[in-house]
């Protein structure tokens, strides 16, 4: 039996405006570049959960043009963000057209499994964890169905857990290889459509196996950069320095993503730089504690804004630098925020920053307000989620201002000027501290 | 041993002291992201180290162009000289 594994790799922008600032910027969507053209850790899962007797083949769909005629397989697993989830549809009612059944999972699809359902054979429903081995064997035996549940909880504990196989990269020109060290974050914050929507509880790896994963990985590529696929790493500083210990003698370079409370821990802080930490990446969200107000439901982040700066002063003289996000269109933001941003970008000295548009992904609690609230602009919108394209009306501005905002704060962080700006603030903090 | 040599083999010797690693031996136009493997950011930190090394400071808006092992020993040289008038 031969398994097709089939990522939809790629983040494109739908503003033509945006999408030509972006050609003559520096910097600007770089973050996406990365993310676009990393490996799918969830399908490489997918294909360790398998059972060692099936072959199983990993692919990337930018491989394959969309007439290309479709390699052959006895059964086809997809996966995919959900700005391109209705390409991934397309290419499954092909294959289903061809005779071939097919299958799908991920998070779009775990939030909207009727949706997916439509052009699938079978849908898996949050972790694969729990559900593909049991899936596999159906098949196998001829009795594949509609839906399977997967695990909320327990991912990373036998017998569910399996470790991805890095092995399928072999000889594919990655320059970055992800390893998932947790699952879910408890800050749960409302726009979030990452692996907590399909998490019961926030999840930890044992520190061993995420060792033993990152030698796997590293067995197999020779890539010694490697991204954390998590959406918070360190929520458990004790666990974070056992990691960082561990992972410290690999002699790897990496990038991940946490929250703000890493700078209160300099023992933490030293450890990542020790352990080979480029970079973490900490969603900000805005410079004004106002526009925070109700973000998270404890309003954590809102009690942390006024210790921002030092922050990440404190992170990156350490030479490791931070990745600021912020989002525009809260809806506690004004026309005011676009400066607001760009005169903190410019103190803080940040060597990269993200921003994107408020974008209320499908299954969301963001998402259900903007339509308790009839602000979605459209009732489906999932192509425009690419985080450039605004899908509702912003509270404190028009649609309109949101845009040209946008681009205008695109131009001012983006440009070589300032860009040159912070990274030579970057190096006067390492100076310092050499 | 002359001057441009010496200065040579000053950043050199910063390089290696700055990636806490041995370094392959470096032709001067050699492109040290590549020879060396270097990710963006610790580019960055090499130039750091060998600012603070050898006591210069790079014009800001020729942080891009300084990738070889020559274009560094002019920078530096020419710093240096900035330094003096």
């Amino acid at each position: 039996m031969r398994i097709g594994l089939i990522a939809m790799s790629g983040v494109r922008v739908r503003s033509p405006e945006l999408a030509r600032l972006g050609v003559t910027l520096p910097q600007f969507v770089s973050r996406g570049r990365v993310v676009a053209s990393l490996p799918s850790l969830g399908l490489l899962t997918v294909a360790g959960l398998t059972p060692p007797d099936v072959e199983v083949v990993y692919r990337e769909i930018a491989e394959t043009g969309p007439d290309d005629p479709l390699e052959r397989f006895d059964l086809v697993g997809l996966s995919s963000f959900t700005a391109q989830i209705d390409e991934a549809y397309a290419l499954a009612d092909r294959y289903r057209a061809a005779g071939v059944p097919v299958v799908l999972g991920g998070i779009h699809v775990s939030l909207l499994p009727d949706e997916a359902a439509a052009h699938a054979d079978s849908v898996v429903l949050d972790g694969a964890e729990g559900a593909w081995p049991a899936l596999v064997a159906d098949f196998r035996a001829g009795r594949l169905r509609p839906r399977y549940q997967g695990l909320r909880a327990r991912v990373f504990e036998e017998p569910w857990y399996a470790r991805p196989r890095f092995d399928l990269l072999r000889g594919r020109p990655y320059n970055r290889l992800t390893v998932q060290t947790s699952r879910g974050c408890p800050l749960n914050c409302e726009f979030c459509a990452a692996s907590l929507r399909i998490t019961s509880s926030f999840q930890q790896k044992p520190v061993e196996r995420v060792v033993a994963e990152i030698r796997a990985a590293l067995a197999a590529t020779d890539e010694a950069f490697f991204e954390l696929a998590d959406d918070n790493t360190f929520v458990n500083k004790r666990w974070g320095k056992e990691l960082l210990r561990a992972i410290r003698p690999l002699g790897i370079r990496w990038f991940t993503e946490t929250d703000v409370s890493v700078a209160e821990d300099l023992e933490l802080l030293d450890l990542l730089a020790e352990s080979g930490c480029a970079q973490v990446l900490i969603g900000f969200e805005s410079p004004d504690g106002a526009a925070l107000d109700g973000l998270d439901p404890h309003n954590w982040k809102k009690a942390r804004c006024d210790r921002y700066l030092e922050a990440i002063d404190r992170i990156q003289s350490r030479g490791v630098t931070v990745n600021g996000c912020f989002i525009l269109g809260l809806d506690g933001q004004g026309p005011g925020v676009f400066e607001q941003v760009r005169d903190f970008v410019a103190r803080s000295a940040l060597l990269e920053v993200q921003i994107t548009v408020q974008t209320p992904f499908p299954g969301t609690p963001l998402f259900e307000r903007l339509r308790r609230e009839g602000r979605l602009l459209r009732e489906r919108f999932w192509e425009r989620c690419t985080l450039f394209d605004v899908n509702y009306r912003p509270r404190g501005m028009t649609v309109d201002e949101l845009e040209s905002g946008l681009r205008w704060l695109f131009s001012e962080i983006y440009s070589e000027r300032e860009f040159t700006r912070r990274k030579r603030h970057y190096m006067e903090l390492v100076k310092g501290r050499m | 041993v002359t001057d441009a040599e010496d200065l040579e083999a000053r950043v050199q010797a910063a390089i290696a002291g700055a990636l806490r690693r041995s370094v392959p031996p470096l032709s001067p136009d050699d492109d040290l992201v590549e020879r060396l493997g270097l990710d963006s950011l610790e580019g960055l930190r090499l130039l750091a180290a060998i600012e603070k090394r050898l006591a210069v400071r790079f014009a800001d808006d020729r942080l891009a162009e300084l990738r070889t092992l020559r274009a560094i020993v002019e920078a530096v040289r020419a710093g240096r000289e900035g330094e003096r008038r």
